[in-house]
């Protein structure tokens, strides 16, 4: 493959302004052939879980070429059970081989008693699980000896109790946890409209100092015993309800590097290549009404 | 009783309260969740976990499901994901138990094939998750010293795997391919050995001779290289020998007093 150019960054770091994919398998070859103009590529960490393979030896190769990040799935840090320390070794072991420009996980928990439901369920946010998610973090900080980002997740129902706001929960977690916040924009939107809240709140709320990465992804409406519901489907393009979002974001937050998810009904890659150069019309426009 | 300790059991009740709705259809008690639509919207929480492990399933064993038609999968998928729920964050081991459990389901039946076609399917999956070894010439084994050779172990690649099974499951298997013709398979050919392995981003599904059997078998279950040939005759033990390394079945040769004496190999 022949090396891009990093005008997002280096191997090493991201420019604020960078824009990435993430890497999915059916794209692993055409992007090491054709070695499109993208910042950084982010990988689900439990899909390179394994010891070898025609997986991990591509994404050997594509290191050479581009920045990495690794974005978890199934660590279920909010979760009553504590973490998983095998899968804590699994992603540490991961991350020291590959050396991300990033490591993310979710403001979620998938299990309890030792049974996954491998999907991200919302949590409720009470002081309880604040005091857990600040602890589970900190042992995932220690354990890779780096910063994590945390991700807000799409939602369709809310815990009765809660004390306080998803957004000031996740703003209070980063300022004791230290970690970073991975805003999903898409997420935001998604449970704006289940939820009824405003989703602009939810961005003003956020620690500019602590927003390292955007994330976007399509959505679709769903119909479940009869009533719509928006789902976190990452299976078409960014929604103009999306992008909005995204703009004042930038401008509340100034240029943070973005990432384009696809994981259903996977389109063709120069599908998520036209993605990635209307995110970065949307930064360049944003970053210059800004200036 | 520690603050932590009611911290961690009030968090603990409302995801075990959370988890039952989910996997056991529990009701939604009005106290956990916010009234409004939550049943309603609980359901894309439930579609999601049947729909997430039917996939992985699917991912899996493609073969298995074009068998047994889309309904039927659907409904294995879900009695099998009741009768083991995923036991870890990583959805691609959720799996590992299909085959034992088509086994438990259809051994008794005709389709008692299905729990082999689903170990083949496994297999294949394992070698691709496996590390490729350079391997060994045959010359190899001429450098090894002669007081070594009772205590020889001659080391498989990672990524291969051996199956046998007394159904056709390479027939099977090949018949379900996107190219496959449409041959008839006979289901009473006879038992087939098989070894997948992995050459490159490839797999390859090889039938062996009874003789190379015996021998893969016997050095992967850990037997030197002498034990292993004793249960053959002469000819045979050198055609086999011959055969595994020239398929680049061989990484490594190891022997015991060294292994014993460190773990250090000649």
């Amino acid at each position: 493959m022949g090396l891009v150019s990093y005008q997002g960054g280096t191997r090493d770091t991201l420019a604020a302004n960078a824009v990435g994919i993430g890497l999915r398998a059916a794209h692993t070859r055409e992007i090491m052939e054709r070695a499109p103009a993208l910042d950084w590529l982010e990988i689900h960490a439990e899909n390179y879980f394994c010891p070898g393979g025609p997986h991990l030896e591509a994404l050997e190769r594509l290191r050479e070429g581009y920045a990495l990040s690794v974005h978890g799935v199934g660590l279920s840090l909010g979760s009553a059970d504590g973490l998983d320390a095998d899968h804590l070794a699994q992603l540490a072991a991961l991350v020291e081989r590959f050396e991300p420009v990033l490591v993310s996980e979710h403001l979620a928990w998938g299990a309890i008693d030792g049974r996954h439901a491998n999907d991200l369920l919302p949590m409720p946010y009470t002081e309880a699980a604040l005091v857990q998610m600040i602890a589970a973090v900190g042992r995932v900080q220690d354990r890779l000896k780096r910063q994590l980002l945390i991700e807000n997740v799409s939602s369709y129902v809310e815990f009765a109790h809660a004390d306080m706001t998803e957004w000031d929960f996740l703003a209070a977690l980063a300022r004791h946890s230290g970690c970073g916040i991975l805003l999903d924009v898409n997420n935001i939107d998604v449970s704006a409209r289940n939820h009824g809240f405003d989703p602009f709140c939810y961005i003003d709320a956020m620690p500019r100092a602590a927003v390292a990465e955007i994330h976007l992804a399509g959505h679709s409406l769903q119909r479940f015993n009869g009533v719509e519901i928006v789902v976190d489907t990452h299976d078409q393009r960014v929604a103009g309800s999306t992008w909005c979002l995204l703009r004042h974001a930038v401008r509340r937050l100034g240029p943070v590097p973005l990432l384009i998810e696809w994981d259903s009904d996977l389109p063709p890659l120069d599908v998520l290549l036209e993605e990635v150069a209307l995110a970065r019309a949307c930064l360049g426009e944003c970053h210059v009404r800004a200036a | 009783m520690p603050v932590w300790v009611n911290v961690m059991s009030e968090l603990r009740e409302q995801q075990r309260r959370f988890h039952a709705a989910l996997f056991d259809d529990a009701g939604l008690l009005p106290q956990l969740l916010r009234p409004g639509s939550a049943e309603h919207s609980f359901a894309v929480y439930r579609n999601n976990l049947e729909e997430g492990t039917r996939k992985a399933l699917l991912a899996d064993y493609p073969v298995v499901a074009r068998l047994v038609g889309s309904a039927c999968f659907r409904t294995l998928a879900h009695d099998y994901r009741r009768a083991h729920p995923s036991r870890t964050g990583n959805l691609g081991t959720f799996g590992a138990g299909f085959a034992t459990f088509l086994e438990q389901r259809y051994g008794t039946t005709r389709y008692a094939y299905l729990a082999d076609v689903a170990r083949l399917e496994r297999a294949i999956d394992d070698v691709l998750c496996s590390p490729l070894v350079p391997a060994l010439p045959l010359d190899a084994l001429a450098n090894v010293a002669a007081e070594h050779h009772a205590t020889l172990h001659v080391l498989l690649q990672p990524a291969c795997r051996l199956l046998r099974s007394p159904w056709p499951v390479l027939d099977i298997w090949r018949a379900n391919q996107a190219d496959a013709d449409d041959a008839p398979v006979d289901l009473s050919s006879g038992t087939v050995h098989l070894v997948v392995q992995r050459t490159g981003e490839h797999t390859v599904l090889r039938p062996l001779e009874a003789h190379s059997w015996t021998l893969l078998s016997r050095l992967a279950a850990g037997a030197t290289l002498a034990s292993a040939l004793a249960a053959l005759d002469v000819d045979a033990g050198a055609r086999a020998l011959r055969q595994i390394f020239a398929w680049e079945l061989v990484c490594a040769l190891d022997s015991a007093p060294f292994i014993t004496n460190g773990g250090i190999s000649p």
